[in-house]
């Protein structure tokens, strides 16, 4: 019979053998203990049912700008030349000039799809969830444009500070693995 | 400082993140981070001026401009009453919920009947026959709530808004499909009206939302609106595109926002009565489409400033004798407005 190189030992095989099954052991516990948190973990957001649209998410996060964005939820979005939510409510014309648009920071895009229609997008960089996008697009349209806590921002305080002073009571904790609160597009016809 | 039920207890933060072990260390430190490191509760802070939406001085309504004046006030009976239709002998019928309700003239309740579905649209024929539209389907009925015919559904795409009948023919705007559906009355398919065709210099439909309402004369002109295009616009019964009127503005002249009129009705000498959203207004123009005046402003309807209570917009019916009856679903009443004697 041949000699190999590396032959264990009985004793070095059952040490290497335990040491492997303790880090396995190991490893499928801290899997565990992770699954398990992330599946009991909260996070905040808020309903946009329920939002009245004041600036407090601007004013109130320990961010700033704010971990509250607007969101478009395109299936509800009507995809208005005119859209409320973009322009002001008397446009001197219906065109991308500053004078026109209703955000004063300039967070939402503009983009000619094929005529009448337009699709407007969120730029959330600039974005500080004021909530005037969303009270011209509720007021007039179809209310695809809607405040949400965006997660990749949101530190997760255990007492929101905008919670604590949300005069609509829209804010509530939601499990981390389904964070958003969408419209639904029924509701709405 | 109010209370925040949502708050989550130490012992549970703390055993979240010591079961995680270093995440806890890493969530801990951005949190201290965040707070601590030009991130703070910022008490006390408002924004400018800027940030305000306001949509000026279209909120209010001049006086001498208002020729209608509120006359009754009927209880439709239902939830959320979101159309109606006038017949022959003046009756209302108004659909929201799952009921069709028939009031009389005065407003008293001649007859309630339960529907399969949700409404959401009505019309009444000269002969009695009422047609309902429900999201995809039409159901045709006769005076005592009995179905006259069973109608196929009209696919998943279709969300019809508004029905009109003439002796023949059942017209349904679809606002889905865009485009208005022609059957005969047994719900045979005859043709389709106001898909977009530059060849035949039909402009096509701009519905941005579920609005979009129809109307028949009886000289067999279908009425439109066109809400995107804040225009409304005439068609023959083949689908000729015959002529449209009406323009954006939030001035009292024009239509307001993304997309008005949302509903319509004809008076008997050929006018128009519209409703708009967002800025919640009733008006009146003539049948050339000149602006006339106001049957109702925005000041009549309150409760439609608050963006974040979301209510159907307003349906409007005329009879025959000039009064234009109002539904408002927030209310849950039909308003009747009668003409100023000055007006």
């Amino acid at each position: 019979m041949a000699e190999t190189l590396f032959q264990a030992t009985r004793r070095q095989f059952l040490k290497g053998g335990f040491r492997g099954a303790i880090l396995f052991l190991m490893g499928a516990a801290a899997s565990l203990v992770a699954w398990r948190s992330r599946a009991d973990k909260l996070v905040w957001q808020l309903d946009p049912y329920q939002c009245i649209m004041c600036t407090h998410c601007a004013t109130d996060c320990v961010l700033e700008p704010s971990a509250v964005k607007c969101v478009q939820m395109h299936p509800m979005c009507g995809y208005c030349k005119l859209c409320t939510g973009y322009f002001e409510p008397e446009p001197n014309r219906l065109n991308t000039g500053a004078e026109n648009q209703l955000c004063p920071t300039g967070a939402i895009l503009r983009k000619q799809l094929e005529d009448p229609y337009y699709e407007y997008t969120i730029d959330e960089e600039l974005c500080i969830g004021c909530a005037k996008c969303v009270k011209g697009c509720v007021l007039f349209g179809n209310g695809s444009f809607f405040l949400q806590v965006r997660h990749d921002r949101c530190v997760n305080c255990n007492d929101c500070a905008i919670a604590r002073v949300c005069p609509a009571d829209a804010f509530r904790r939601v499990p981390a693995g389904q964070p958003y609160l969408l419209k639904d597009r029924d509701r709405h016809g | 400082m109010n209370e925040n039920p949502n708050r989550i207890p130490r012992r549970e933060f703390l055993g979240e993140k010591l079961g995680l072990g270093g995440l806890a260390a890493w969530a801990g430190g951005r949190v201290a981070a965040a707070q601590g490191g030009g991130a703070s509760p910022r008490p006390g802070r408002v924004l400018g001026p800027e940030f305000q939406y306001n949509i000026g001085s279209a909120s209010r309504t001049d006086p001498r401009q208002v020729i209608y004046e509120e006359t009754a006030r009927h209880p439709a009976g239902l939830k959320e009453p979101r159309r109606i239709a006038v017949d022959g002998q003046d009756r209302l019928h108004v659909v929201g919920d799952r009921h069709w309700v028939v009031l009389d003239r005065g407003g008293r309740e001649i007859s309630r009947h339960e529907l399969a579905d949700s409404p959401r649209c009505v019309a009444a024929a000269g002969d009695g026959t009422i047609g309902i539209g429900y999201r995809d389907r039409i159901e045709m009925l006769d005076g005592a709530g009995r179905s006259q015919s069973g109608w196929e559904g009209l696919g998943d795409r279709a969300v019809l808004t508004s029905i009109a009948l003439t002796d023949e023919d059942v017209l349904a705007a679809d606002a889905g499909n865009r485009l208005i559906w022609r059957f005969d009355r047994a719900g045979k398919l005859r043709g389709q009206i106001g898909k977009k065709d530059p060849a035949r210099g039909v402009p096509g439909f701009v519905i941005p939302s579920p609005y979009f309402d129809i109307a028949v004369t009886h000289d067999g002109i279908i009425w439109a609106a066109n809400p995107g295009q804040h225009r409304v616009e005439a068609y023959t019964i083949e689908g000729g595109f015959e002529l449209g009127w009406g323009e954006y503005s939030s001035g009292v002249e024009g239509f307001c926002g993304c997309c008005n009129p949302i509903n319509f009705a004809l008076l008997p000498d050929g006018s128009f009565v519209t409703c708009e959203k967002g800025l919640v207004r009733v008006k009146v123009y003539s049948a050339r489409g000149k602006f006339q005046g106001v049957v109702a402003g925005p000041e009549a309807f309150p409760g439609y400033r608050d963006a974040a209570a979301n209510p159907v917009g307003l349906d409007v019916a005329c009879d025959s004798g000039g009064r234009v009856l109002v539904v408002d679903p927030l209310a849950a009443e039909v308003r009747v407005f009668t003409r100023k004697s000055n007006g």
